[in-house]
């Protein structure tokens, strides 16, 4: 058999190995060679580092091998034992040794936990939402502020999260920030996050936890400290009534349809805690349905009167049977929620 | 030393007659009754091509899933589609094909390569073989009926449990396992003791060829690595159908103990599907490289290193779970410290090839695939074990990519490697090379085009397992791409099947050994031999083909040992362990339905348990005993005192005790045994660890010390009477050794009820510490029933005068069992009664 | 080829079992050592002993440096003497030069393999200071 010198099959491998740069023309939603974070870079940093240490580790093997396998030269006699204990021993115990020392320094670095004074934010995963309660930091761990898919945090500051689960195994990543941790029923895990950048990080349930695991993301808004500061304040407040007919219709149907046996709005409603998101402000979120649809009012009527079938199996109802008007008032007094 | 013995001439060479009777002993039976087959080079066969059909089933389920994935939102498969998708890729490709695979081609090759009639237990691989069969077609199928499995091939807990998934369809996974694991067991008691004990004379432990010893690590690393997972499986079928809360943390269960039982099974697992594969490369290369293998020693070195370092690496796979960053590293130091016995087997190829004059031929080229596909999933392999960088790679498209160059790059490519190279050992014809060249460029290209993305797309936030994903999320491009890929490597292996077909039928003849490979499959000729050799060989170096050019024409004119079927048995030669000395000739079974029957009841059982139709179940597993008598009650018995092994070497027909190959069975399976006990004592202190004191939890009185004496006190009775019962029969005391037996039995049945009276306060639902207790508990009871049955046996052979002085094996046997379950209930007494006063109950 | 055919073995000799030990002992030690600190750090860590120090050494390093001692102890005493390589023309198949050497120059290999292991993970934990889990 000759040499294989074959354009096809060389073309494809370039290929592959291209795809990933042109892939890169796509600004990513969420990745994690995009730090924006102390932790999420000394990740990225490892990853390249990583990347070209394998880079040269695989071409000089794959150098050594198919030298050895087609040169038809004859070659030095070299010792068995030089290349055994040599490549398959010394080399891979020196690099490994100081590969493995260098990445746990940094993953103790990683994992200390912030100053105790952080602000922290307990949030309670399940299927298929996240729910999110701010700690007071004077009080006994009770929450002051209670707010579902969304946390919204100062830039620049570490914030530690507990991470909780209500029914099966979750787990919390937004790649630009961080890495993941499980939420695990009956443990409690801790995060330190941090960003470094103001902007709106999305992320996704990492660990497979049932039908709708694909339609589980959250987005982490991080803000200058003063805006976060006004955000927190105006959280803190009850929301003002609705004004006009058709948003005083729309809290009408949310009373009387059903929504506020498990949604709670501040002063409106107070279902028993963790059954749905809180809609106290959810006008202001993101998105709705746990990242599913971007937050405008005709998404939100969709969503009302077709749950089922835009995301099947999650607790929401699908509350087809409303009609137009009606429907149209809902969604809008839940966007003026803000 | 014999006085027969001539060391000037070899034996006279078999006559015509005596050829025609080897050969008619070790036909395979025709028409119907072929299936009633169960020696290994059949049945290694039919695994084999199972374990492929398998993997053409598993491929379909990916082409589904990348159909699914290529574009975005889309809706090709439904939610619950893709769920049982997924799960039924992974569960078939790690359990109905990687793993029956290696083990078919041990079964099926082993015997020629360590020179045996056959290996020593050919109905309990056949009966491994049906198992798997059964099992697997069953659990495959639920796809067509929409009950598969779709918690994911690790069935992680809760969401396994009923509470979160109602339907039968986890049932089914458990269901399919465990006949997985019976016929992993099967599998792996046979390859340990064919390797020790069934190999040709003077083929000592370091003339075994390098296959032999990958697969002696890799049966023992089954030994160890599939108990845990039993257990598991136990546990979670315990809650499901009992609602028994191991992992229900209201009810003081942990998630993480499922997660812990099954990467204790599930690291080692992937190298027990990688060591073979590098044996295949460590048989294959010598003969390209036209030199022995450069480091025999250190790749056996390479090969037990890899397989205990495996051990300390489950929690690699639970980076993320919050465990302590001290214990976190353990598991980094481990995952890296087993890249140094892999790259020593690396260099150790690399050497092979760099001082021998390599010949590029076909199985050549698939090797250079395994190199660099196998060396890139190493390298990631590294990255993985990174702490940090496994918090942002774990469970994204990047750990997809890494796997599947592990897995395809390290298994399947040397497997296919094989495939062309033994081809014409077993069919006597060769692949094509053009064929086999564009099969491979096919392969190679698409799965590099499929998986080199995959690594960039989890980077890029792509988390596994989900069913599709936002056009906004920028993976659209290299999703297609991977997509792409699949579909080429979809037409490589169908194109590769094509080869294999068209060589088996239309392929060019091949001289006798084609490749002018060193080792001992060539030495006679092919195809290969239902009984082996015609004489089984003596071997005096680790290529007998290339370093004792006389071996081929004596062994074809049956000049070595055993040329003959004299006893019209099926016959092999037992040798030691060590250096392989002829110990005595094993009788072998001739083709028997049993197998096959203790195989379908099993499945009955298994299913009618998992469609909750108890009473057929019953009924089935009450059929089994009787089956399980008749086998052993078939095991053949020898014709006469000794055997004429040829060349003036004359050995027993009959051994009992330690040097009997059936004893060194029963030996395993207690190692199995005992590491599945292991596994649930684990479990037991786990959760005490996990909820600290008070030990029992509240509410649970610790018992009085004189109730668990009651237990305790039968169990050494036991114990006393078993080891008396055997006693008696050594000094051929039949009728007291039925008396002792009888009054074994009673304390059986007495040691049974105690414990359950003893059980009895005990609430098995309210809280995971009753749960584990039952289960300790149930495990000792579900001993002492087997010993039991036993026990009928003995006392049946003893009336029919099957035992004696001379014959005391299935009493050997029995008694240890027995003592094993003696034992058991006095470990479980004493950590139930005992640890909590130790550790200070709180 | 004097002594073939071979004296029959009548159970198994001194020699099989030094082999099996030989070749088993060091992954047991391993493993057994691995479990060891693996369980003492989850213990510690678990019920808080972890933070208490003892001249200025937490109490969790203190454990893992003890087990690491006894384990290379263990390793090493049960490491063979080296046997000399076998001339490579044999007679007697059943000669086991061959074979004492292939035995004792893997299981020596093999100390060696164990004792970077063990010390490998056992130095980690130097360097992983704390118990905390997660990130």
């Amino acid at each position: 058999m000759k040499t294989p010198t074959l354009p096809l099959p060389c073309l494809v491998v370039a290929l592959a190995a291209l795809s990933p740069f042109a892939a890169m023309a796509v600004e990513p939603l969420q990745s994690a060679v995009d730090p924006r974070s102390p932790a999420a870079g000394d990740i990225a940093f490892i990853w390249w580092l990583l990347l070209a240490g394998g880079t040269l580790i695989f071409v000089g093997v794959m150098t050594l091998l198919l030298f050895a396998m087609l040169s038809r030269r004859p070659r030095r006699p070299v010792g068995a034992r030089l290349f055994i204990v040599g490549g398959g021993l010394v080399f891979p115990g020196v690099v490994l040794s100081a590969l493995l020392v260098y990445t746990v320094i940094v993953g103790a670095r990683i994992t200390a936990p912030p100053a105790d004074d952080a602000l922290q934010i307990d949030v309670t995963a399940q299927m298929w939402w996240w729910d999110v309660r701010y700690r007071d930091p004077d009080g006994d761990g009770s929450a002051f502020l209670v707010t579902a898919n969304e946390l919204r945090i100062p830039v620049g500051k570490p914030v530690l999260l507990r991470l909780h689960s209500a029914d099966v195994i979750h787990s919390f990543w937004v790649p630009n920030l961080s890495g993941k941790v499980d939420m695990i029923p009956g443990r409690v895990n801790r995060l330190t996050l941090q960003a470094d950048a103001a902007g709106t990080y999305r992320g996704q349930c990492a660990e497979f936890c049932g039908l709708q695991h694909s339609r589980m993301a959250l987005h982490v808004v991080a803000e200058p400290v003063a805006d976060w500061e006004r955000w927190v304040a105006q959280r803190r407040e009850v929301p003002a009534e609705p004004a006009g007919d058709v948003l005083q219709r729309g809290r009408r149907v949310f009373l009387e349809t059903g929504c506020v046996a498990c949604h709670a709005v501040r002063g409106v409603s107070n279902p028993p805690p963790g059954l749905a998101p809180d809609l106290t402000h959810v006008g202001s979120r993101p998105s709705i349905g746990a990242g599913l649809l971007t937050n405008t009012p005709g998404n939100l009527a969709a969503w009302i009167a077709s749950a089922q079938s835009l995301k099947p199996g999650s607790k929401m109802p699908s509350f087809h049977n409303l009609d137009g008007e009606s429907l149209t008032a809902l969604a809008a007094y839940l966007a003026s929620l803000e | 030393m014999s006085s027969a013995y001539d060391a000037t001439r070899a034996d006279e060479p078999i006559t015509d007659a005596e050829r025609r009777q080897l050969h008619e002993v070790w036909a395979q039976p025709r028409g119907w009754r072929r299936f009633s087959e169960i020696n290994n080079s059949v049945i290694g066969f039919y695994y084999l091509v199972t374990a492929l059909g398998f993997l053409f089933a598993g491929g379909i389920l990916a082409l589904l899933i990348r159909l699914q994935l290529a574009v975005p939102d889309n809706t090709l498969l439904s939610p619950e589609t893709y769920n049982q998708v997924f799960t039924m890729h992974g569960t078939t490709m790690m359990f109905l094909f990687a793993v029956p695979a290696v083990e078919a081609v041990a079964v099926y090759l082993l015997p020629q390569m360590l020179g045996a009639r056959d290996l020593p237990f050919p109905r309990l691989s056949a009966f491994g073989y049906w198992c798997y069969l059964f099992g697997g077609i069953l659990a495959f199928s639920s796809l067509f009926f929409g009950i598969a499995p779709d918690g994911g091939w690790f069935m992680y807990a809760p969401l396994t449990t009923s509470a979160y998934s109602p339907g039968i369809n986890a049932d089914v996974w458990l269901l399919g396992i465990g006949f997985i694991e019976i016929s992993a067991i099967t599998a792996a008691i046979e390859i340990i003791v064919g390797v020790l004990r069934t190999r040709a004379p003077g083929m000592s432990l370091n003339r075994i060829p390098l296959f032999g010893w990958y697969m002696l690590v890799t049966a023992t690393m089954i030994l160890f690595g599939f108990p845990p997972m039993l257990l598991g499986d136990a546990l979670l079928e315990l809650q499901r159908a009992l609602d028994l809360p191991f992992f229900d943390a209201n009810r003081g269960g942990d998630p993480l103990l499922w997660q812990h039982l099954f990467w204790m099974f599930g690291h080692p697992e992937v190298y027990i599907i990688f060591l073979p594969a590098a044996g295949i490369v460590s048989m294959i290369l010598p003969t390209f490289a036209q030199r022995p293998f450069v480091g025999y020693h250190w790749a056996v070195l390479g090969a037990i290193g890899v397989g205990f370092l495996s051990f300390a690496l489950w929690v690699h796979h639970m980076f993320a779970t919050g465990l302590p960053h001290i214990s976190l590293s353990f598991f980094s130091a481990a995952s890296m410290l087993v890249v140094i016995p892999n790259a020593i087997q690396f260099f150790c190829w690399i050497a092979t090839l760099w001082l021998g004059k390599p010949l590029f031929k076909l199985p050549m080229l698939y090797l250079v695939g395994f190199f660099s596909v196998f060396l890139i999933g190493g390298l990631t392999g590294v990255m993985v074990a990174v702490l940090p960088f496994d918090w942002q790679a774990h469970d994204t498209y990047f750990i997809v990519a890494h796997l599947h160059y592990v897995l395809i790059g390290g298994m399947v490519f040397p497997l296919l490697a094989g495939i062309v190279y033994w081809l014409p050992a077993s069919t006597g014809r060769m692949m094509d090379e053009r064929l086999g060249k564009i099969a491979f460029w096919l392969l190679f290209s698409g799965f590099n085009l499929a998986f080199l993305p995959m690594h960039w797309t989890g980077l890029i936030g792509m988390p596994r397992r989900i069913y599709t994903y936002g056009a906004d999320m920028g993976w659209s491009g290299l999703n297609m791409a991977s997509t792409i890929g699949a579909l080429v490597l979809a037409a490589g292996f169908a194109l590769f099947a094509y080869a294999v077909v068209h060589a088996a039928r239309r392929g060019r003849q091949a001289p006798d050994n084609p490749w002018n490979a060193g080792t001992l499959e060539w030495v006679e000729g092919i195809p290969l031999r239902k009984h082996g050799f015609t004489s089984v060989p003596i071997i005096r170096s680790r290529y007998p083909a290339w370093e004792q050019p006389e071996l081929a024409a004596e062994v074809r004119e049956g000049r070595h040992h055993l040329a003959h079927a004299r006893n019209a048995r099926r016959e092999t030669i037992v040798t030691t362990a060590v250096d392989a000395r002829p110990d005595y000739v094993l009788a072998l079974p001739h083709p028997t339905w049993i197998p096959m029957i203790t195989a379908i009841l099993v499945t009955v059982c298994f299913v009618s348990l998992t469609f909750k139709a108890t009473s057929v179940a019953l009924v089935a597993a009450v059929l089994i005993i009787p089956m399980l008598y008749l086998w052993v009650w078939r095991t053949p018995a020898p014709v006469g005192e000794v055997v004429d092994a040829g060349r003036g070497l004359t050995l027993p027909a009959f051994v009992s005790g330690p040097r009997s190959v059936l004893y060194s069975g029963v030996t395993v399976s207690l190692i199995f045994d005992a590491i599945a006990f292991g596994a649930l004592v684990f479990s037991y202190l786990y959760l005490f660890t996990v909820r600290g004191l008070p030990w029992p939890p509240a509410g649970y009185p610790l018992d009085d010390l004189a109730t668990a004496g009651i237990p305790a006190l039968l169990a050494l009775a036991l114990l006393a009477v078993g080891m008396l019962a055997l006693r008696l029969l050594r000094q051929d005391r039949r009728g007291l050794t039925g008396m002792a037996v009888a009054v074994a039995l009673a304390l059986q049945a007495g040691a049974f009820a105690a414990l359950l009276a003893w059980m009895r306060p005990i609430s098995a639902t309210a809280d995971a510490y009753g749960a584990t207790v039952w289960t300790l508990a149930g495990y000792a009871m579900a001993h002492l029933a087997v010993s039991a049955i036993m026990a009928v046996y003995v006392l049946i052979a003893l009336a029919a005068g099957r035992l004696s002085a001379g014959r005391p094996l299935a009493l050997e046997n029995t008694e240890r069992v027995n003592r094993f379950s003696a034992l058991l209930m006095l470990i479980t007494l004493a950590l139930i009664s005992l640890f909590p006063r130790i550790i200070g109950h709180g | 080829m004097d002594d073939y055919p071979p004296p029959r073995p009548t159970a198994p000799d001194r020699d099989t079992r030094a082999s099996a030990w030989h070749l088993a002992a060091p992954p047991a030690v391993f493993l057994v050592h691995f479990g060891a600190v693996y369980g003492w750090t989850g213990l510690a860590c678990g019920l808080g002993w972890a933070a208490q120090r003892w001249g200025g050494v937490t109490v969790v390093h203190i454990g893992i440096l003890l087990l690491t001692a006894v384990a290379l102890a263990v390793l090493w005493s049960t490491r063979p003497p080296a046997e000399p390589e076998a001339p490579s023309e044999i007679e007697n198949p059943y000669d086991p030069a061959e074979r004492r050497h292939f035995i004792a120059t893997t299981s020596r290999m093999l100390v060696w393999l164990v004792t970077v292991a063990t010390v490998m993970v056992a130095l980690t934990s130097v360097f992983a200071r704390s118990c905390a889990g997660g990130l």
